[in-house]
């Protein structure tokens, strides 16, 4: 899901990232000092992810999290998932300095997006596992759209690269929101008081 | 300036001035200097490099079908970027990072997220490689299905709940010790020959850049 520096052009660059600096500027404003360390814990597992691979077939694939997270912190995901991405950009390589900023509305946009939808009365209506499985699959799906058009509408040579991305995370989304399932009953049933939004 | 910080805003000028324009020769002048100060780490960095090329060559694979020259530059422009920051940041375990945003003077609130956020990190790594260690001894081989699905489901779960617990520790010795919402750190570290070699190079190669234009 990162963008590496070089990717994209500098006015897809400059609009995505004014976006993600605006609202990262505004959770950082709002978020009271004792939700600090919170957002440092889902910062820290959204950090870790990429280290755990999951098998599918012959490949392996990493979880995203930003369901979960997004369930977790709300807005506030904008800073955990902005200092993670910064310290996979220097320190593991993955996205970049330039990018973080498109990086960061790919990846926070959908958990801030999640949590709105978790908030609604139909999601709350659901069933707990559908809801849960949704939380994951929504957090998967829209991170994949949004990488999707950023890079259709950067450049016309990635028009099939665009394309490829999406077809190939179709089944990344499924297996986030089974695993994203089985996190969220868990923590549902030992420690319930976190899930509460 | 304190060596944290120079690191952090050397590696932002150098990735903002190729990330966006053709890639000259001159652009592997810093990259040669800072291989021969890493020499020692050299194989290694080229391997993680390697390993990050996945997505980069399966990006410049689709674009070679169409435009050769933009291919071409596609990918040196990734690699020479991606190259700069791991030779500057390959021995880093994010100290450094947080000491350079304080040393910029970056919002104080972003800083303490930071520097709570590599320790829970750290944390987590320990607590990773503990759960790893009881899954193998209790025979676990993950495959496609759904138990594997479930198991790493409840792994994940397990390590939100430590990190938040963790979390919540740290929150609480932070609020004893009179936490206002800033973390003081140490002294940092100072700016060697090397570093003003490399501004130097830096600003060299972004003069002839802009000549270039």
């Amino acid at each position: 899901m990162h963008i590496a520096d070089g990717v994209l052009t500098l006015e897809a660059t400059a609009a995505v990232s004014a976006v993600s600096i605006y609202v990262l500027y505004k959770a950082l404003k709002e978020i009271p000092e004792e939700k600090i360390t919170l957002t440092a814990a889902c910062s820290a597992m959204f950090f870790l992810a990429s280290f755990i691979h999951i098998p599918l077939g012959v490949t392996q694939i990493h979880l995203l999290l930003v369901g979960v997270i997004g369930v977790l912190i709300g807005r506030s995901a904008f800073l955990a998932i902005a200092v993670a991405l910064i310290l996979q950009a220097l320190l593991l390589g993955y996205g970049g300095m330039v990018s973080v900023g498109v990086n960061l509305f790919i990846m926070a946009a959908p958990a801030w997006i999640v949590y709105e939808l978790y908030r609604c009365a139909w999601m709350q209506n659901l069933n707990q596992k559908i809801r849960f499985f949704l939380v994951g699959f929504l957090g998967a799906f829209f991170s994949t759209v949004l990488l999707t058009a950023i890079l259709y509408f950067s450049k016309e040579e990635y028009e099939w690269a665009a394309y490829t991305i999406f077809s190939v995370n179709i089944i990344t989304m499924f297996i986030e929101g089974i695993i994203s399932m089985f996190l969220l009953l868990f923590i549902q049933k030992t420690y319930s008081n976190i899930l509460k939004v | 300036m304190s060596k944290e910080g120079f690191n952090l805003i050397i590696a932002l000028l150098y990735s903002v001035s190729i990330a966006f324009s053709e890639v000259e020769i001159y652009v592997f002048i810093p990259l040669i200097f800072l291989a021969f100060v890493h020499k020692a780490y050299l194989l290694a960095i080229f391997k993680r490099l390697l390993l990050l090329n996945v997505f980069i060559i399966f990006l410049v694979l689709f674009v070679l079908f169409q435009d050769h020259q933009e291919a071409w530059q596609l990918f040196l422009r990734t690699n020479a970027i991606l190259l700069f920051n791991l030779f500057l940041f390959y021995q880093s375990k994010g100290y450094d990072i947080v000491r350079g945003c304080y040393a910029l003077k970056m919002n104080k609130k972003f800083v303490a997220l930071f520097y709570v956020t590599i320790s829970l990190i750290e944390y987590l790594f320990c607590e990773l490689k503990n759960v790893k260690q009881t899954m193998k001894m209790r025979g676990f081989s993950a495959t496609t299905s759904m138990f594997t699905y479930q198991t790493y489901g409840n792994v994940f779960a397990l390590l939100f709940i430590k990190v938040i617990r963790k979390a919540q520790h740290i929150q609480e010795s932070m609020i004893t010790r009179g936490f206002h919402g800033e973390i003081y750190l140490l002294q940092a570290q100072k700016l060697v020959m090397l570093d003003y070699a490399l501004a130097l190079l830096v600003a060299m190669m972004i003069l002839l850049k802009g000549l270039a234009i």
